[in-house]
C-alpha cells in the first residue's frame, strides 16, 4: 500500500477537524478621500472566497495552493475567527468560527503570513511568556516549551535577545514557536517557511511531519507556494482560484487526473494558465 | 473573575517592561512634572488677583485650582486616548491579530491595554501633585481624598466609555478620534 494510499483511508475513517461549508468572503470596494468615509458602509461586492466546501480530518494536512489573490490568507483568516463570513460557516472541531469563537481560538495555532507581532523592545522569551500566558498557559509549561522548541528551531540564542534586533527569518521562526508554544488541535499556517533559509526550512517541515502531525495527530492547513513543501508535507492539495475551489485531492491523484508528472504542471493545467516550456518539458 | 484580573495584570506587566527598556522615563517624567507644577504656579502668580480669588471656591488659590483642574483633564485625556491608541499600536506593530487568536477576549484586551497608561497617569499625578506641595504650598492636607478619589474613578468610567467609542471609530475609518474633537 502505497503513503498515498494509506492517508486516503486515514482520512475517510477519521473525524473531520475543520468543516468548511459553501465559504463565502465578499469585501467591500477600496476607496480614497471622501469616499473613504462610506467604506463601512459599502455593501461588500468583491469576492476572496466563493462557495469554498472543504473538510480536513484529524491528523491530516491540507495544503493551500494557489496564485496571489487566490484567497488562501482569507480562508485561513476565517477559519482562525479573524475574519466573518459573508455566507456559509467554518467548523473547528465542532465548533463554529462566527457563533463561538472562544473555542476554535482555545484549538488553534495560527501563524501570519505578514504582520508576524511581536514587541520589538521585548526580548523573544518575554513575547512568547505574554502570548503563552495569554493562551493561559502555566509558567513552566511555556518555559519547558520554550526551551524544547526553541532548542529544535536553533531559537536558543536569539531567545533573550530584543526582537528588533532579530533577522526575519527569526522573526519568522519566533512566530511558528508562538503558534505551536500552547499544542494546538488544528495548525493554521500561512506560509510558514517564507523567510527561512533553506536548511531551517528543510528542517522545520521535518519537525512538522514527524513530531507535529505523525507524532500528536495535530491537523494542519497551510497555505505555501513552495510545491517541494506541499509534496512533502501535503495529504491533500486544495487548490483555489479567485476564490472558488478548483480541485481538491491528493498530489498522487491529481497528478493522475491531469495526465501531468509533476504539482507543478497540475497547477498549470487545472488553472488554465500557459504552461512555461522547462515546466512542460518535464518527463511525465 | 481572577483570570480577568490576572490577564489584566499581564498587558500592564507588558507596557511596565516595555517601558523599562526606554533610557531613564520615569527619571524625565518626573523632570517634566517639576517644569509642569512650576509652569502653573507661575502663571497663577502672573494672574492672580483679588477678583479671581473671590470667583475661586472660598479658601483657593488660583494655582491649587488650576493644578486640580490639571489632574481632571489628565484623567480625561488618558481616558479618552488610551484605547485607541493602543489598538492603533497593535494594528501598527502587527500585535493585533496575534492577540486577537489568543484565549483572551476583547473587552479585555482592551481594557489590558489601558491599565498601564492609567497607572502612567496617576503617578504622573502624584508627582505632580508631590511638586506642587513641597515646592510649591499645594495645600494636599485639606483635600478630601475619599472625594478625590470617588470623582476620580467616576471620570475614568464616564470617559473610558467615549474612549472604547473611540477606539470602535478608529477599527472602521482607521484614523482620527471623534471624543476627543468635541470634548478636548
Amino acid at each position: 500500500m502505497s503513503n498515498c494510499d494509506r492517508q486516503v483511508i486515514k482520512s475517510s475513517v477519521s473525524v473531520p477537524c475543520i468543516v468548511i461549508d459553501s465559504l463565502e468572503k465578499w469585501f467591500p470596494p477600496t476607496y480614497s478621500g471622501w469616499r473613504a468615509f462610506l467604506q463601512p458602509f459599502t455593501a461588500p461586492s468583491s469576492p476572496a472566497l466563493r462557495g469554498i466546501s472543504l473538510e480536513v480530518a484529524e491528523g491530516e494536512a491540507v495544503a493551500l495552493l494557489g496564485a496571489n489573490g487566490a484567497g488562501k490568507t482569507t480562508l485561513l483568516r476565517v477559519l482562525a475567527t479573524l475574519l466573518l463570513p459573508t455566507r456559509g460557516s467554518a467548523h473547528v472541531d465542532g465548533h463554529d468560527a462566527v457563533s463561538n469563537p472562544a473555542a476554535v481560538r482555545r484549538r488553534i495555532g495560527y501563524h501570519a503570513g505578514r504582520d508576524l507581532g511581536f514587541y520589538s523592545r521585548l526580548t523573544g522569551r518575554q513575547n512568547l511568556r505574554f502570548f503563552g500566558r495569554l493562551n493561559h498557559l502555566s509558567d513552566a509549561t511555556i518555559e519547558e516549551r520554550t526551551r524544547v522548541l526553541g532548542e529544535r528551531f536553533q531559537l536558543s540564542e536569539a531567545l533573550d535577545r530584543q526582537t528588533r534586533s532579530l533577522s526575519s527569518g527569526t522573526i519568522q521562526r519566533l512566530s511558528l514557536l508562538r503558534a505551536l508554544l500552547h499544542q494546538p488541535k488544528v495548525l493554521l499556517l500561512d506560509e510558514p517557511t517564507r523567510s527561512l533559509d533553506p536548511i531551517a526550512a528543510l528542517e522545520f517541515r521535518r519537525f512538522l511531519k514527524t513530531e507535529v502531525l505523525a507524532g500528536h495527530g495535530t491537523s494542519l492547513l497551510f497555505a505555501s507556494h513552495s510545491l517541494p513543501e506541499i509534496e512533502l508535507l501535503a495529504d491533500r492539495v486544495a487548490i483555489l482560484q479567485e476564490g472558488a475551489l478548483i480541485a481538491f485531492d491528493t498530489p498522487t491523484r491529481l497528478r493522475a487526473k491531469v495526465g501531468a508528472s509533476s504539482l507543478e504542471q497540475v497547477f498549470f493545467r487545472l488553472t488554465g494558465r500557459p504552461i512555461p516550456p522547462d515546466v512542460e518539458a518535464h518527463p511525465a | 473573575m481572577m483570570r480577568t484580573l490576572r490577564d489584566l495584570f499581564l498587558f500592564f506587566q507588558r507596557d511596565l517592561r516595555i517601558a523599562g527598556t526606554y533610557r531613564s522615563p520615569f527619571i524625565l517624567e518626573a523632570i517634566e512634572a517639576l517644569f509642569g507644577a512650576a509652569m502653573f504656579y507661575y502663571v497663577a502668580r502672573f494672574v492672580d488677583s483679588p477678583e479671581l480669588r473671590q470667583a475661586l471656591p472660598q479658601g483657593n488659590t488660583y494655582f491649587a485650582y488650576s493644578l486640580v483642574g490639571f489632574v481632571f483633564f489628565d484623567y480625561l485625556n488618558a481616558a479618552l486616548d488610551s484605547f485607541d491608541r493602543s489598538l492603533l499600536e497593535a494594528r501598527d506593530t502587527g500585535t493585533l491579530e496575534p492577540l486577537l487568536v489568543t484565549q483572551v477576549s476583547l473587552p479585555v484586551i482592551l481594557a489590558g491595554s489601558a491599565v498601564y497608561p492609567f497607572a502612567a497617569t496617576t503617578l504622573r499625578i502624584a508627582v505632580y501633585l508631590g511638586w506642587g506641595a513641597i515646592l510649591f504650598h499645594f495645600p494636599l492636607g485639606r483635600a478630601n481624598w475619599i472625594g478625590v478619589i470617588a470623582v476620580l474613578l467616576a471620570t475614568l468610567l464616564a470617559f473610558s466609555g467615549l474612549g472604547v467609542l473611540s477606539a470602535a471609530y478608529l477599527l472602521l475609518f482607521k484614523r482620527g478620534n471623534p471624543a476627543k474633537w468635541f470634548l478636548l
